[in-house]
């Protein structure tokens, strides 16, 4: 380069903050989760659909945390990527990466083409329209018995063993170090995205997508490549349970997955990434737990604690967390409000 | 010389109510021009017009002899015209340091980049702590937003705005709500902008814009009153009556 030496340098501090390097936080929940593999043997096939939960929530928490977009039908796109998985399976191709990725493009590929419908508008209609595509999108999959099965699920689904090495098993081993990996590879991706130059533009757009403009930054263009990534991710999720669970069924594209995955989000701290992955493990383990205790009334429960922690807990469990640890941290001085 | 900005003929009107009545407007490459007027008459609808928010009923804008009047907002910023807001615009949860090194990538057009870091081009780097330093935001410079001082905002306002390195600058209110001490640290900023730089400055602080504008634009109603240099302005009759006749008023 011919430029000119700069007598003053941008501090490292700026590189520093910029650069968002791993936390020492960040790389003992990655252990954990691994260790929980030897840890709790016994819980692995239910850890195994916590992590599928989390890498379903942390696409949704790519596009509502990190660029503010609204979604109530992101399910459409775990279903269709549940049903890429189970219908390659099913007609004799049951090798599990590729279904991955064959689930990934053609979730992507189908945000992609309804991006164009969902961005325009205000969040309300945003909720309707992706609301009504995953309805359509259900219904769609309920008619053509002969292609999905139907209301019965799809049958004889036939994953073989990954790497052509390890086989599926009953006590869900497999299945957990499958799903982690995966999750964990999603998640190096996304946390990429989300610190790069077109990840700061994305969080510019939540913050004020009119001053982005103002920028020189065509706003819609850039949700259209977050969506269609989003809905890509949502599909390996959706892929990841058929292939653990060797079935499909039409839940996967109902109201309930998408609405859970939102509460997760918020419950574990939008637009932290983390936030998603803890919050879906947390829901998952407060349902199970709640069953147990009380069985007819565990979604009174359920209740009170979202309503909980939007009240007293705002920013998530992690959003509270850190602001527990930084408080203890700095000693018990007088109890401030923190402004919101 | 082909006029950084122009206007020719613009006209806005919604239903039977005129609020741009007319307007035709030029100005040279690193003019110093300024837009007043009393409530009302159509300050904030021009520069919607300008900006692209707004499409005028008719008539045309050219910047820098190039017809942007159908071109969309930020197709206008990229073509060198920047503006700043009256009402603040910023990005409540980012840094100063975060929101003018986005604007900074976006200007470079590298803002699509989604497989490196944020500090792979030490050159953005290096401009954005230049740009905080001169407009004196260097010391919150990674401090939230939301958390700064209001007069702190206005700056970062203009900071957004210069991060775009623009050729036509349009300032909409920059000094509201400001406190006479941020006001003058505010004047600093705006008399060091770079020579080159058109500028328009939209404001009803008159002494703000007599000290900086070299020529005013009187527009009352939607329509130019008057226009020239700040002296004639201020001996204008007419200026006077729309201006002691607004105040009487309230």
């Amino acid at each position: 380069m011919i430029v000119e030496a700069k007598s003053a340098a941008p501090p490292t501090e700026d590189e520093r903050r910029l650069r968002a390097p791993w936390r020492s936080v960040e790389i003992a929940f990655w252990v954990l989760a691994a260790a929980a593999y030897l840890l709790l043997p016994h819980q692995l096939p239910l850890l195994a659909q916590a992590a599928i939960g989390g890498l379903f929530a942390l696409s949704v928490d790519l596009l509502l945390g990190i660029a503010g977009v609204m979604s109530l039908g992101h399910a459409a796109f775990f279903g269709i990527g549940g049903y890429v998985a189970g219908l390659l399976a099913q007609s004799g191709w049951g090798e599990p990466l590729s279904g991955l990725v064959a689930a990934g493009l053609v979730a992507g590929g189908c945000g992609f083409l309804s991006s164009f419908l969902v961005l325009r508008g205000s969040d309300l209609t945003r909720l309707m329209v992706t609301l009504g595509i995953s309805l359509l999108v259900m219904e769609a999959a309920n008619r053509m018995t002969w292609l999905t099965g139907g209301s019965d699920g799809l049958q004889g689904i036939d994953v073989w063993p990954i790497f052509g090495v390890w086989e599926f098993d009953l006590y869900g081993r497999t299945a957990y170090v499958y799903a982690l990996g995966v999750l964990f590879a999603c998640f190096l991706l996304v946390r990429r995205v989300v610190h790069s130059p077109f990840g700061l533009t994305l969080r510019g757009i939540k913050g004020n997508p009119r001053r982005m403009s103002a920028l020189g930054t065509p706003v819609g263009r850039r949700l259209v490549g977050v969506y269609t990534l989003a809905a890509a991710l949502a599909g390996i999720a959706g892929a990841l349970l058929t292939q653990t669970t060797q079935f499909v069924s039409l839940d996967v594209f109902g109201f309930d997955k998408s609405s859970e995955a939102l509460l997760a989000v918020v419950l574990g701290g939008a637009g932290t990434l983390y936030g998603a992955i803890v919050g879906a493990l947390m829901l998952m383990e407060l349902e199970t737990l709640l069953a147990r205790i009380t069985p007819e009334y565990w979604q009174f429960w359920i209740g009170i604690a979202f309503m909980a922690q939007a009240l007293y807990a705002r920013g998530g469990i992690l959003g509270f967390t850190v602001r527990l640890w930084t408080r203890l941290r700095r000693g018990v001085a007088a109890p401030s409000r923190t402004a919101p | 010389m082909t006029p950084a900005l122009e206007m020719r003929r613009l006209t806005k009107s919604f239903g039977g109510l005129v609020v741009t009545n007319n307007v035709s407007l030029s100005l040279a490459p690193g003019e110093r021009h300024a837009l007043i007027g009393p409530n009302g008459a159509g300050k904030t609808t021009l520069v919607n017009l300008l900006t692209g928010v707004l499409a005028p009923s008719s008539g045309e804008i050219l910047l820098h002899g190039e017809h942007i009047t159908e071109k969309r907002p930020y197709l206008r910023a990229r073509l060198g015209l920047a503006r700043t807001f009256q009402v603040n615009q910023l990005f409540p949860l980012l840094t100063p340091l975060e929101a003018v090194v986005m604007a900074i990538l976006q200007r470079r057009g590298i803002a699509t980049r989604w497989w490196s870091g944020l500090t792979r081009d030490r050159a953005v780097l290096d401009e954005a702590w230049a740009l905080l330093e001169r407009l004196g935001l260097g010391d919150c410079r990674h401090e939230p937003t939301r958390e700064l001082p209001y007069g702190r905002q206005r700056l970062l306002e203009i900071a957004l705005a210069l991060a775009l390195q623009p050729r036509v600058l349009l300032l909409d209110e920059p000094a509201a709500g400001v406190s006479e001490t941020e006001g003058r640290d505010l004047f600093t900023t705006l008399a060091a902008l770079p020579p080159e730089v058109t500028v328009l400055l939209i404001d009803h602080d008159m002494d703000l814009v007599f000290r900086f504008a070299e020529r005013i634009t009187v527009l009352v109603g939607g329509a130019v009153l008057v226009q020239g240099p700040p002296q004639q302005i201020a001996a204008d009759p007419r200026v006077r009556e729309v201006y002691l006749g607004a105040e009487s008023h309230g």
